[in-house]
């Protein structure tokens, strides 16, 4: 550039010496592009000398953003010898950036020969609104481009990305200094298999084919991670070779449809899966879809699953099997009914289906479908075997109370028989008394009739006792009863007056009054209770005689549990036996076997209920049965 | 042999039992007293000369077999016939043991009970009649003077008049006199008699049993 600065010379003088006299900022350039001269106003303005500024240096103070539009203004003017206007920031020597307007214009020698350009420029960053327009502008563009919560990027044909706000930084996880540095570049944040696609919408933008593309593919984060992107892409007004791109985080878009399908995938399996009939039925009772089973069960002609299929009407199908005499087919076809007119939240009922050569059992379970135009899901499940092993499990249980009640009351039947002595040797007292009277030639009839009174009163008391012991050694099926437990306590008690005596057991009862009925099999009930009274007993054996006090204690712990406590003041039980007692072979007699207890916690959970056992605070022992009640309506003792 | 007027007490808590006990009793021809309770029966201090005791066994508060030695602790010669519903072999040795006449087991046959109330007030007769007897010879024995109770006890031991003279350091006479009030204040009839009496005095050799 020296060598053309020295060829024209005199011009140049010309040019430079203009460029000293207007009262801006101006520069002048040669044929070959190059800029020869920067007036005082420049230098000062960034504070470097001419010798700095002249080559290269100057670009070093136009705003990094400027200048490759600077470039581009200048050079697609110059070729042109056109003249043009240009804003860029130019940082001046304290080190901020100032908003500049610059003119350029060829300049010719008098004989016409084109010499070169001479700009002038000047600081329009404090000029008021109505001049700032441009400033304002850029604020504006700033704000909005820096602050916006969609990433945005501006790109160049040759991959870099000369601008980014701060989500589009966030979103690929690269900094501002990266930015700056030009690490930040499109090839660099496009994985392989995107590329293409990328360039393929470049190419169309530029071919002018669409004003903006959109498509997704994804991101390759600085820390190695891919993001799922929504990318809109445009090139700038009036460029080929840059353009803006705004890029949609697709994470949560992503994760969302990845549940949705996993869930949906999941719903499926879980209805193919499921090992009984299900049946999804509309609001009027058609059937909308349709799961059968496989299994034999469900295509017998006999039952009720046979004859569904998509488009009939399934309450009617049950409605018909009730006809044709299936009791509880009526009550199915109710509670389908009642769940679609949504007077039921849901209904379950295990039934035994008729028509099969062995019992089976079913369980129908009746879901509304939670949307607007209604509908219910109904599954079915063959239930048998559960069924079959429930009952398994009654019946082992009823065998094994019986077994242990066999042995209990045993272990009590010299109270037993004292309690049926006491009755018989009056009666035969009597009886002697009578046949004595009788024998005499005026028997006194008055006394007689008392007498043979007695008889009447002790047989019946015997027959009672007899009657009780009969109930307890027998089997029994298990009866489910409403049951007055104070009724039950006071018979147990009973029956245990002699034992009571023998073993010098005062007995308290502390029974509530009004107790709610409570459901169960009086038998087992009876035999807990006698379980629980005869062990207050075996605790307080060694404790001196006058100490043993038993109370039997009964109240409602809630509006649906009935209470019993057994309390005795013997020794208590360790904290750490608390739990095992109830454990099968826990014992603390020789000769015991150790399963009442365990046989009392069976029973009271078959009846929903619960035995636990305390430590009195004042000591002994406390045993407590908590049964839910059937009715809450109370029933006098 | 059988007296009319011999009572029989009754013990049992169950009200009816003991109520045809009582009548069977009184067919019988013996004057029945019924309690419910041990305890109201030791309240009542009834006279048990001659008398008998029905007693069941299992008795709520004090049992029968407490009862029973209660009474024993008293120096009461009542005799007892148990009654019980059931009664265990340890509970019968116990109960004979301690002296009982028999252990009847509910139900019992009324001969039984009869002949067993029958022997109970024989033996209740038999002790009044001994206690009778202790109380008359404790009588004569304590209208002895110091001096004639030593010479009882040398002479029951065996001892010659000489020697009871050189024991006690008197006269072989004065021994001879205070023998013979001896033996007439007691009224024995000879020296094996008075050795019997000494026996039922539970008098020794060593000992004075007024001291």
């Amino acid at each position: 550039m020296s060598t053309s600065l020295e060829s024209q010379l005199p011009v140049h003088e010309a040019m430079r010496a203009w460029a000293d006299l207007v009262p801006t900022l101006a520069w002048v350039s040669g044929c070959d592009k190059q800029c020869v001269y920067f007036n005082r106003q420049w230098q000062e303005f960034t504070g470097s000398s001419l010798e700095e500024l002249l080559g290269e240096q100057w670009v070093k103070d136009v705003h990094p953003e400027d200048r490759q539009r600077w470039l581009e203004i200048y050079l697609g003017s110059f070729d042109l010898r056109k003249q043009f206007t240009r804003e860029y920031r130019l940082r001046r020597h304290d080190g901020q950036y100032r908003l500049l307007a610059e003119a350029g214009a060829p300049c010719f020698s008098a004989d016409g020969v084109f010499m070169g350009y001479t700009g002038t420029a000047v600081d329009i960053s404090d000029l008021g609104i109505s001049d700032g327009s441009v400033r304002e502008r850029a604020a504006r563009f700033r704000a909005l481009f820096d602050r916006n919560v969609v990433p945005l990027a501006f790109w160049t044909v040759d991959g870099k990305i000369i601008d980014a706000n701060k989500a589009y930084l966030k979103l690929t996880g690269y900094t501002r200094q990266d930015l700056r540095k030009g690490g930040l570049r499109c090839d660099g944040l496009t994985p392989a298999e995107y590329q293409e696609l990328d360039r393929r919408a470049i190419t169309e933008l530029r071919a002018g084919k669409a004003a903006a593309r959109t498509y997704e593919k994804e991101y390759l984060r600085r820390d190695g991670r891919r993001v799922p992107v929504l990318i809109a892409g445009s090139l700038l007004p009036g460029y080929l070779d840059r353009g803006v791109v705004c890029a949609l985080d697709l994470t949560s878009r992503k994760k969302t449809e990845a549940r949705l399908e996993e869930s949906r995938s999941l719903l499926d399996s879980v209805f193919k899966s499921l090992n009984g009939l299900v049946v999804v039925i509309n609001s009027s009772g058609q059937v909308i879809a349709l799961k059968q089973p496989q299994t034999a069960v469900f295509r017998r002609k006999s039952t009720v699953h046979a004859g569904v299929r998509i488009g009939a009407n399934y309450v009617e199908a049950w409605k018909a099997a009730h006809l044709s005499g299936d009791r509880d087919a009526g009550l199915v076809s109710n509670g389908i009914a009642g769940v679609l007119e949504r007077k039921l939240p849901e209904f379950k009922l295990e039934y035994s289906c008729p028509g099969l050569p062995k019992p089976t059992w079913f369980e129908v379970a009746v879901q509304p479908l939670s949307r607007p135009e209604g509908g219910a899901l109904i599954t079915q499940v063959d239930i048998t075997r559960r069924r079959e092993t429930e009952l398994e499990a009654e019946l082992l249980l009823r065998e094994l109370a019986h077994v242990t009640r066999i042995t209990m009351l045993g272990e009590l039947a010299a109270s037993f028989t004292h309690e049926l002595s006491q009755p018989l040797a009056a009666m035969l007292n009597n009886s002697v008394v009578v046949q004595r009277l009788l024998s005499k030639r005026d028997p006194d009839t008055a006394r007689l009739q008392e007498i043979v009174g007695d008889i009447v009163a002790l047989s019946r008391r015997a027959k009672k006792i007899i009657e009780r012991l009969r109930k307890l050694l027998g089997k029994g099926k298990a009866q489910l009863k409403a049951i007055n437990f104070n009724k039950l306590l006071i018979e147990v008690v009973d029956l245990l007056r002699d034992e009571a005596i023998l073993k010098k057991v005062r007995v308290v009862r502390e029974l509530a009054h009004g107790l709610p009925l409570v459901c169960g099999d009086r038998i087992q009930l009876q035999q807990v209770s006698l379980n629980l009274i005869v062990n207050a007993f075996e605790a307080m054996r060694r404790i001196p005689a006058p100490l043993r006090e038993l109370t039997i204690r009964t109240f409602v712990s809630s509006h649906q549990f009935v209470t019993l406590e057994v309390q005795d003041a013997g020794p208590g039980i360790p904290p750490d036996k608390l739990e095992t007692v109830f454990n099968p072979f826990f014992t603390t007699k020789s000769e015991g076997m150790g399963m009442g207890l365990s046989i009392c916690r069976s029973i009271i959970k078959a009846h929903h209920g619960e035995i636990s056992a305390t430590n009195a605070p004042g000591g002994g022992a406390i045993f407590r049965v908590v049964l839910p009640v059937i009715d809450s309506t109370a029933d006098a003792i | 042999m059988r007296s009319e007027a011999s009572t029989v007490f009754v013990v049992d808590d169950d009200p009816s039992l003991l109520r045809s006990v009582e009548r069977l009793l009184q067919t019988a021809g013996y004057h029945a007293e019924t309690f419910s309770t041990a305890e109201s029966f030791l309240a009542a201090k009834v006279a048990t000369r001659g008398a008998c005791l029905i007693l069941d066994v299992n008795l709520p508060g004090l049992n029968g077999l407490e009862l029973q030695r209660k009474l024993a602790e008293r120096g009461s010669p009542l005799p007892v016939i148990f009654i019980a519903g059931h009664g265990s072999i340890p509970m019968t040795v116990r109960a004979m043991k301690a002296g009982a006449v028999t252990f009847l087991p509910k139900p019992f046959e009324e001969p039984e009970l009869i002949g067993q109330v029958e022997k109970a007030l024989a033996q209740s007769r038999e002790e009044a009649r001994k206690w009778a007897e202790l109380t008359s010879l404790r009588q004569r024995h304590a209208t002895l003077t110091a001096r004639e109770s030593e010479v009882l006890l040398q002479v029951v031991s065996g001892k010659l008049n000489k020697q009871i003279a050189f024991a006690l350091q008197i006269g072989e006479t004065t021994v001879k006199v205070h023998r013979g009030r001896v033996m007439r204040k007691m009224q024995a009839q000879s020296v094996a008699d008075l050795v019997i009496m000494a026996e039922r005095l539970s008098l020794s050799p060593t000992q004075d049993p007024r001291k």
